[in-house]
């Protein structure tokens, strides 16, 4: 078990009692248990982090000036609990009004990698403040990175902007509770009553694996009429070529360049549309959930390969699950992939039969298929054969240890 | 500067708070260690963290724990300014590390944190200390325990009130130069059945001289004052003469001290000079107990004593007897029967208190007078140091009989060697290199300070050693050009093409009408800029555009 997986581990078991949807943690708050939890914790909530910090070294140090007879050492306690009671207090009057707090973020983010959230305070009238950010409580798999968030002045009629940082460990579609703002009172122990922003949404999106070269089928497929996503339906748009210009030549597909370059006139040449139309597969049925990982990092990294080039991704099959894309040619989008694959979890086993023949209706369309299938898959052979007794190419990758140890080194991977 | 000094504020102030009680109130020297040491602390979190806040989180925290060690004494006024001072200096430093803007220094919410800071302090001041009292009273009340019992070593003995000490390894003294056996602290005539007492002739004192002349001499370092009593006194061997200063000396030879004296040093010899005289047996050193109890151990006594002779016989077959009995700290009594009955009797188990009264008693029963000495038992010498040391562990009471015109010590009690371990000796040296330091004054702790920036210094230097340089070096290796750059560059200036300042070596590529150079500095370019190339194949390149130009220019 890697380091990252371990730390997974840890994270997932810290957060075991606490619910990983925001709704599903709302729901838990409005019980009586999570307002009783509210107000026990109000306290703490309302405290910055150095009042924090202080709050937790009054006890200890209170604990050490017990012997308040002999010594002095009580005094230090006495100021501490002064201070923190003091601010307390003092920050409960300090509200923020006709203020609102604004969340942006990015929609997705590779899963380990930093997020930013730019949180904005606009205060549209009323006296300076002083202004600290704080953002959710994180779920199981996110932390907070780099320094905390910068304290913000305030004006009336002003707005001022500061940043946090987040990563996230686990893919998935994470909604995070509201980002708070709240005046800070004197001496920056305690603040007062805050304001909410709406709860941000991030799709923790797989790393893409460095795919340098696929095995693609040489036969293409006429697409009659022009695939559905084809910039001019019915009307071939591929360019095959330039040519001399020859008597009856539409004149619109006279090539300037080339006419001026060679000094004849020469006009474009089209040919019907033909694509190399792709379904990829990634089985589900892996028993390790960090070799898991690696497939879905290689099935990335495969449609983005694929979206490069000139195939066409018709088909997504996760699991049991056929999603129909149009990706590639810059027809479709990368991100819709990665989104699909950033919610997958562990599945049954890859069942041949039953997926080829739910597949039936896309079969005609496709090229070629790349499976992504666990080493315990019995049936991948099996698959391989119904595929090419339709006609396609099927390039079945293992994602075995080597594969896995090569995902995770980045290495750039050939077949 | 002023940032370094903005981060170490607070430990600064830590250290200020430590040097004013150190150098001014009495301070164990275990506070004073771990002060010293959380001062350290304080300093390294100002350094050693990358984030600016968490290393001011942890300065103050640690900065936190060397004011409250430096507080272990009456500080008084002067601690409580100086606290107030270190928690200003920790909110600058906690509210800068947050890059916090603007403080806003609202006059209403400042006077709630004031007022309620100076009404905690107040209300700590007035209501702890008496409800600290209190609480103990009630504590004890609801226990049964008679406060008195805490007195151990004051003009009265309950038995059973050192038994807290015997299970305490604070230390107490430590002896250069000389490894006696006991120290001599107090002297127990008269016993009533439940308290032995110091009778009013041994009370009196007379002052004894200081007389350095006689060596060799041994220092004996006082750390930490013996537990309550009405007076205090120096716990001196036996035989200890030739003082460094007048000390009052009482009857029974035990030297006294004025209650508010602070723990110091004492140098002494123990030999080669007289010690002060001690009086006589008195009737209570014979008779001082109950009759009843009289009776009940002469028997004893007499049957322990059969066969021997002479009083030095008699207490040593007395200790012999007691020597086989059990040493034990949880005593059971029978609270009908006399303790020291009840001990000789029935249980036969107890700590030294019970085997030295009871051979006081049993002596006494047979007309030797005897009496009860209290003090510390040394029998740990520190390998580090070479010095006894003296724990509250080894409070301890013991006998001294006269026999044949003079008072000589017996020593019932079966108690086991109990040396201290590695930790405890290393602490011992640590506190007396502290010591020393002391004793310098502020030139000492500068010295602590001075060693304590150059760790920090040292720490950061060890820290960034080899990264730094090596980025410097691979930077100065990307900022130079290439030296078939630069000569292709000094022929087309010396053929009249200028490079200007900002100009793009492309642009000034295409300005040249010499297409070897031209060529040649595109390659370069390419090569410099996007990493496309070699540099090789570039330096020819040039060299030949530069053997195109020779002739011409």
């Amino acid at each position: 078990m890697n380091a990252e997986a371990r730390s997974r581990k840890w994270a997932r078991l810290n957060h075991i009692l606490i619910p990983k949807s925001k709704a599903a943690r709302d729901r838990v708050r409005a019980t009586r248990i999570g307002r009783a939890f509210n107000l026990m914790f109000s306290l703490w909530g309302s405290l910055t982090d150095e009042g924090r910090t202080l709050s937790i070294v009054l006890p200890l140090a209170a604990g050490v000036a017990i012997d308040v007879q002999r010594t002095n050492a009580y005094f230090v306690p006495a100021i501490l609990f002064g201070l923190l009671v003091g601010s307390f207090f003092a920050a409960r009057r300090l509200k923020l009004d006709r203020t609102t707090v604004v969340v942006n973020a990015p929609r997705r983010v590779t899963i380990g990698d930093e997020v930013t959230f730019s949180v904005t305070c606009r205060r549209e009238a009323g006296a300076d403040m002083a202004v600290r950010v704080r953002g959710p409580f994180l779920p199981w798999d996110g932390t907070w990175t780099g320094p905390p968030a910068e304290e913000l002045f305030l004006q009336g009629g002003e707005s001022a902007t500061t940043t946090m940082r987040a990563r996230f460990i686990a893919r998935g579609m994470h909604h995070l509770d509201p980002f708070t703002a709240a005046a800070v009172a004197p001496l920056g122990l305690a603040c007062g009553p805050h304001k909410e922003s709406d709860g941000a949404k991030v799709w923790v999106v797989p790393r893409v694996a460095d795919v340098a070269r696929l095995p693609l089928a040489i036969a293409t497929k006429h697409q009659p009429g022009g695939v559905a996503l084809a910039s001019k339906a019915g009307e071939s748009m591929d360019l095959l070529g330039v040519r001399p210009y020859r008597r009856g030549d539409p004149v619109r597909d006279l090539h300037a360049r080339t006419w001026a370059r060679t000094g004849k006139p020469a006009v474009r040449e089209y040919q019907q549309e033909y694509f190399t139309r792709v379904g990829v597969i990634v089985d589900l049925g892996f028993r390790d959930a960090e070799r898991l990982e690696s497939a879905i990092e290689l099935a990335a990294g495969v449609v983005a390969r694929l979206s490069r080039g000139e195939a066409l991704i018709d088909v997504l099959v996760v699991g049991d699950v056929i999603h129909e894309l149009t990706v590639g040619r810059s027809l479709g989008y990368l991100d819709q992939a990665l989104e699909l694959l950033s919610a997958v979890e562990q599945g049954p086993r890859l069942r041949a039969e039953s997926l080829v023949k739910r597949l039936e209706p896309h079969l005609a369309q496709l090229s070629t298929v790349f499976a992504i299938v666990s080493p315990e898959a019995a049936e991948k052979h099996l698959l391989e054969e119904r595929l090419r007794d339709h006609g396609l190419a099927c390039t079945t990758i293992v994602v075995d240890d080597d594969l896995a140890r090569a995902i995770a080194d980045k290495e750039a991977l050939s077949w | 500067m002023v940032r370094v000094v903005l981060r170490v504020l607070p430990a600064l102030a830590a250290l200020g708070v430590v040097l004013l009680i150190a150098l001014t109130k009495e301070l164990g020297s275990i506070p004073r260690t771990i002060a010293i040491g959380c001062v350290v602390a304080s300093f390294l979190g100002a350094f050693v963290f990358r984030r600016p806040d968490v290393r001011a989180h942890a300065s103050v925290v640690a900065g936190v724990a060397a004011v409250m060690a430096a507080g272990q004494t009456r500080g008084g006024v002067t601690f409580g300014v100086a606290a107030a001072g270190f928690v200003a200096a920790s909110l600058v430093t906690l509210r800068l590390a947050r890059r916090a803007g603007a403080v806003q220094l609202t006059v209403r919410p400042l006077a709630v944190i004031f007022g309620a800071t100076a009404a905690a302090l107040t209300a700590s001041i007035v209501f702890l200390p008496p409800l600290a009292r209190y609480v103990q009273g009630a504590i004890m009340a609801m226990m049964n325990v008679d406060s008195l019992q805490a007195t151990a070593f004051s003009t009265q003995m309950t038995l059973g009130a050192t038994t807290g000490m015997l299970q305490s390894d604070a230390l107490v003294a430590r002896i250069e130069r000389a490894h006696p056996d006991y120290l001599r602290g107090a002297v127990y005539d008269d016993y009533d059945g439940a308290h032995w007492t110091t009778t009013k002739p041994g009370r009196a004192t007379k002052v004894v001289r200081a007389n350095v002349a006689t060596t060799p001499r041994a220092t004996m370092t006082v750390v930490r004052n013996a537990p309550g009593g009405v007076d205090m006194r120096w716990f001196l061997p036996p035989g200890a003469c030739g003082f460094d200063r007048d000390i009052e000396v009482d009857g029974f030879g035990v030297g006294r001290r004025a209650r508010r004296e602070p723990p110091q040093h004492i140098s002494f010899a123990l030999s080669g000079c007289s010690p002060a005289p001690v009086l006589p047996p008195s009737d209570t050193d014979r008779n001082g107990m109950l009759a009843a109890l009289h009776r009940s151990l002469t028997p004893i006594a007499a049957s322990w004593t059969a066969g021997a002779t002479t009083d030095r016989e008699k207490l040593k077959a007395i200790e012999e007897h007691l020597s086989h009995y059990e040493y034990s700290l949880a005593v059971e009594r029978n609270e009908s029967l006399d303790p020291i009955f009840d001990f000789v009797t029935v249980h036969k188990a107890g700590h030294c208190e019970f085997f030295a009264s009871a051979m006081v008693l049993l002596a006494r029963t047979q007309g030797i007078p005897a009496r009860v000495i209290g003090g510390y038992r040394v029998d740990e010498i520190n390998p580090m140091t070479s010095q006894s040391v003296v724990r509250e562990r080894n409070a301890h009471t013991w006998v001294e009989a006269w026999v044949d015109g003079g008072w000589h010590a017996y020593d019932p009690t079966p108690v086991a060697d109990s040396p201290g371990g590695f930790l405890a000796h290393a602490s011992d040296l640590w506190a007396m290199l502290m010591d020393r330091l002391a004793a310098f004054g502020p030139l000492g702790f500068a010295v602590v300070l001075a060693g304590i920036l150059a760790a920090m210094f040292g720490l950061r230097a060890l820290r960034n050693w080899g990264r730094a340089p090596r980025r410097r070096r691979a930077q100065l290796a990307m900022e130079r050009p290439l030296p078939c750059f630069e000569r292709l560059s000094a022929k087309l200036a010396a053929a009249g093409f200028q490079r200007d300042e900002s100009e793009p070596i492309e642009t000034f590529a295409e300005r040249i009408p010499v297409k070897d150079a031209a060529t040649a500095l595109v390659a370069y370019a390419a090569l410099r800029y996007g990493g496309i190339g070699d540099e090789k194949s570039v330096a020819a390149a040039a060299e030949k555009a530069v053997r195109a130009m020779g002739p011409r220019s």
